[in-house]
């Protein structure tokens, strides 16, 4: 299994690196790769949607008890096939789409990373693992809409897709950190087996920050903008990515753990609410556009909308419904977008007002188009009927506030039949347009063979109805969590749902007739509204650049002295926060040498520093300030002496003098005036600088406190004389028992050396 | 005594600090030689001094407890030579700054690029 999502990864740089040589055996060596997994995941079939589980597990950093683990239920295997199967199709279409396109290998390379990534999203059972893939998914398809990266609206998509997932993607990895802490698992299998009840303190956090996910994943209302604005992606990518399969993870997510969190009511209220919501909204929106991707893109927020509500309805037959209707939904709009894509290849336009009557010119690719429009719009014999139909039953028998699902999708499913109309019916017959920027003609292969390859399968399913009852029973038992079987048939007798289905026709034709009307009735939903999601979004992000830019111009600005105040500011803030909080106030000290008259002429070396010190801060004159240096410098040195220091002491003076002797050789060469300050400049650094004095001081205070027993004190001087041969401790420590120490001290200095002949030597000035 | 350092200790900061705030060149430069100071007999306080006991092993074995730690005292004289290096550095490549961006206020040192002509 492993081995099955990681080839992925490993061809996809190979065919970054070579498809330009050979572009037709690297294309077809991608599709073979996908129906290579398809073909590997249906041998687990038989096993798998019997009712049993297949785990890999493979000792990742075993230590700490981390597992990659993939795992094969109903479910899981599910999503595995349509991945791999949509993956083979479309790369397939794409070897034709891609032809002629510039950086097709590049293109190649990203849609292996997405499948790849997409397999393991479905397939982990580390939720952690699960969370990787989903940003990995997020991330290929950030470099897939921005394939065309020298057009500023596609590179804008880009980023505006990433970071609306993203932010559902981090909302995840918060969500998972909880359930971890929670249930004290991460494993999905044992999450799925937990017979406690999700009451705990974390659930509400948890079925939030899991919405958001989902919701932005699978471009939901208010979340679902950036997926139109994905329609700049090449059609493949729109077919695979934005229709089949990525937006299908949030989806996935809900289906995955409806059976933890189902009965939460924060949980049903919300997906029936924002799928009720996106549902008429996608729809409607779907109805005014005039561009055929982004017709499609709000159709397929509707339907996903769709699968949301269904879930949130979270009845046996609702959640039945959800996943037929996934399935429905992946095989007529993968095809309505190799159409569509079909159609710009051919015609150079996407413009709906401009396309009409291509009969005659796309035959072929007409066929796939009708078809798929035919299970759009849920007519008999089409498998969309089968879904539809599930879906209006499990809304009529829906208790309690399904109504508003039952109304939203059959307002929805009125629009579906009218664009079915509008798409399979007027964009073929009549008259042949003469207004395309190149003349109509039938497109090759894979660009109509993939979308009526789907269409006609989106028929059979239909027929021949125990497959996907087969395919889907383990499915829907594992999200519903009975064991109830799944039964689909085209014919259910004369029920409700059959009328509704009639009536939905019936209604669907009428607005496709009076089509001209309604769009002027819905001339609003096109306007430019402040507070529309994606304004918002736009609004925000302007907002968060101002304020990163005011945040960097107060901390990044450029003046050194003000990053060192605000260091220095910190660390007393920080150090007196501590002593505070934990009240060190010296106390107890133990001080060893009291301050007594015999020893005077320790105050002569303090008193000179002081004066030094004092002469310093308020001289000007260069001369004035190195002398008064010195005399700190001396005092500090003479200290040593006093304190059982000689060798310090000695390098002190030693040090001292070639330091002054230095800076008086430059001291002619450097700025003789001195600036003064501004009062509150001064004033302010003055504040920092006797609070950080006063902070140290505070410090040493404080170590008197404690006794010193140093063990090391002991070894040095017991050992120093045997194994250093000498009885100057504090020598046979520097050139002995540190002797690396030392080393590094002296390639310091010539480090030192060498950068300083270099500024001496450097002739900048022309 | 300790207390006196102590304190000694805290102006040598104060003041050092102060100075490194300071826009003018010389007055940073001064800055870091006497923070070098203030940081060395911070570990000198902080390591327990003694008086007149250098941590020399004598004949009589007196008992080495009553000598001085000898310890800190290798790590400041690391320590003070390294600072050495660093002064040196920053007076030399100040001077360079000062002849190089005809300036001589450490806020007009902004950006990488250089002034005008």
């Amino acid at each position: 299994m492993l081995t099955a999502i990681l080839s992925a990864y490993v061809l996809a740089p190979f065919t970054g690196m070579f498809y330009r040589k050979h572009p037709r055996i690297w294309g077809y060596l991608t599709v073979m790769l996908a129906a290579a997994i398809f073909l590997y995941l249906a041998t687990f079939a038989p096993r798998v949607l019997e009712g049993g589980e297949v785990r890999f597990s493979y000792a990742w950093v075993p230590q700490l008890d981390i597992h990659v683990t993939f795992f094969l239920d109903g479910l899981s295997l599910f999503f595995g096939l349509l991945v791999s199967g949509f993956g083979a199709l479309i790369l397939w279409y794409a070897t034709a789409y891609m032809e002629e396109a510039h950086y097709a290998n590049r293109f190649f390379t990203y849609m292996l990373l997405f499948m790849a990534s997409m397999l393991g999203l479905v397939l982990a059972d580390h939720l952690i693992l699960l969370y990787l893939f989903w940003e990995l998914t997020s991330i290929s398809s950030f470099l897939l809409i921005g394939y065309a990266n020298r057009e500023a609206e596609a590179r804008r998509s880009a980023l505006q897709a990433l970071l609306v997932t993203n932010v559902g993607g981090l909302a995840l990895l918060a969500a998972f950190l909880l359930i971890g802490q929670q249930w004290d698992t991460f494993s999905v299998e044992a999450l799925l087996q937990t017979t406690e009840a999700a009451g705990g303190k974390h659930t509400l956090a948890i079925v939030l920050l899991l919405l958001l996910a989902a919701f932005t994943k699978s471009a939901q209302f208010p979340f679902h903008f950036w997926l139109p604005n994905a329609m700049a992606a090449p059609t493949p990518v729109s077919a695979y990515l934005h229709s089949a399969t990525m937006v299908k993870a949030g989806i996935f997510l809900l289906f995955r753990l409806q059976p933890v969190f189902g009965d939460h009511v924060v949980w049903t209220w919300g997906l029936l609410l924002a799928g009720s919501i996106t549902m008429v909204f996608g729809a409607v929106m779907a109805l005014v556009q005039t561009d055929l991707k982004r017709m499609l893109a709000y159709l397929t927020i509707s339907a996903l909308g769709m699968m949301v509500g269904m879930t949130g309805l979270g009845t046996e037959e609702a959640l039945q419904a959800a996943l037929v209707y996934l399935l429905v939904h992946a095989f007529y709009k993968g095809a309505l977008f190799m159409v569509a894509g079909g159609i710009d290849h051919q015609t150079g336009t996407r413009d709906m007002r401009l396309l009409h009557g291509l009969k005659q010119a796309m035959p072929l690719t007409m066929a796939g188009c009708v078809l798929a429009c035919g299970s759009m719009a849920g007519l008999p014999p089409f498998f969309g009927f089968v879904g539809k139909e599930m879906v209006y039953e499990s809304a009529l028998h829906g208790q309690g506030f399904s109504w508003l699902l039952l109304g939203s999708t059959f307002l929805s499913s009125v629009c579906y039949v009218s664009l079915g109309l509008v798409i399979g019916y007027r964009l073929f017959f009549g008259t042949l347009t003469r207004q395309t920027p190149k003349p109509p003609t039938e497109s090759h292969g894979p660009l109509w063979g993939a979308p009526l390859l789907l269409g006609a399968g989106g028929l059979l399913l239909g027929v021949w109805t125990e497959a996907p009852a087969y395919l889907l029973e383990r499915g829907t038992q594992l999200i519903s969590g009975t064991e109830a079987g799944l039964e689909l048939s085209l014919w259910h007798g004369l029920t409700p749902a059959l009328g509704l289905s009639l009536l939905t026709v019936l209604a669907g034709w009428g607005l496709y007739r009076g089509r001209d009307k309604s769009r002027k009735w819905l001339a609003f939903a096109t306007g430019d509204y402040t507070l529309a999601p994606e304004q918002l979004y736009v609004t925000g992000l302007r907002r968060l650049r101002q304020v990163a830019l005011w945040q960097t111009r107060l901390l990044q600005n450029g003046y050194l002295r003000n990053y060192l105040l605000v260091i220095f500011s910190f660390l007393v803030l920080a150090v007196l926060a501590q002593i505070i909080h934990f009240r060190l106030w010296p106390q107890a000290l133990r001080f060893q040498l009291p301050v007594t008259v015999d020893y005077l002429y320790e105050w002569i070396p303090v008193f000179f520093m002081v004066l030094g010190l004092i002469t310093i801060f308020g001289a000007r004159s260069r001369l004035t300030i190195l002398i008064a240096t010195s005399m700190v410098g001396f005092g500090v040195a003479a200290l040593f002496v006093f304190f059982s220091a000689p060798d310090v002491s000695m390098t002190q003076f030693l040090v001292e003098t070639i330091t002054l002797v230095i800076f008086m050789l430059i001291l002619h060469r450097l700025p003789s005036h001195i600036r003064l300050e501004s009062k509150t400049k001064f004033v302010r650094h003055l504040l920092v600088a006797i609070l950080f004095g006063a902070t140290m001081t505070l410090i040493l205070l404080n170590l008197h406190g404690y006794e010193l027993a140093s063990p090391l004190k002991e070894y040095y001087l017991s050992h120093s004389e045997e194994e250093g041969k000498g009885l100057n401790v504090v020598n046979v420590i520097l050139i002995d028992f540190r002797a690396l120490d030392t080393l590094g001290e002296i390639t310091v200095l010539g480090v030192t050396a060498i950068g300083i002949m270099t500024l001496v030597f450097l002739n900048q000035k022309k | 005594m300790e207390i006196i350092l102590s304190v000694v200790t805290g102006l040598l900061f104060t003041i050092s600090v102060y100075l490194l705030l300071h826009r003018s060149f010389i007055k940073m430069i001064v800055g870091v030689i006497v923070f070098a100071h203030a940081i060395n007999l911070f570990l000198f306080i902080a390591g327990k001094i003694t008086r007149s006991m250098p941590a020399f092993i004598t004949e009589e074995e007196a008992g080495t407890a009553a000598l001085s730690d000898p310890l800190p005292q290798a790590f400041i004289l690391t320590a003070i030579v390294i600072g050495m290096g660093v002064q040196i550095f920053t007076i030399v490549l100040l001077n360079k700054v000062h002849f190089t961006a005809e300036t001589d206020d450490l806020d007009t040192l902004k950006t990488t690029d250089l002034p005008e002509a």
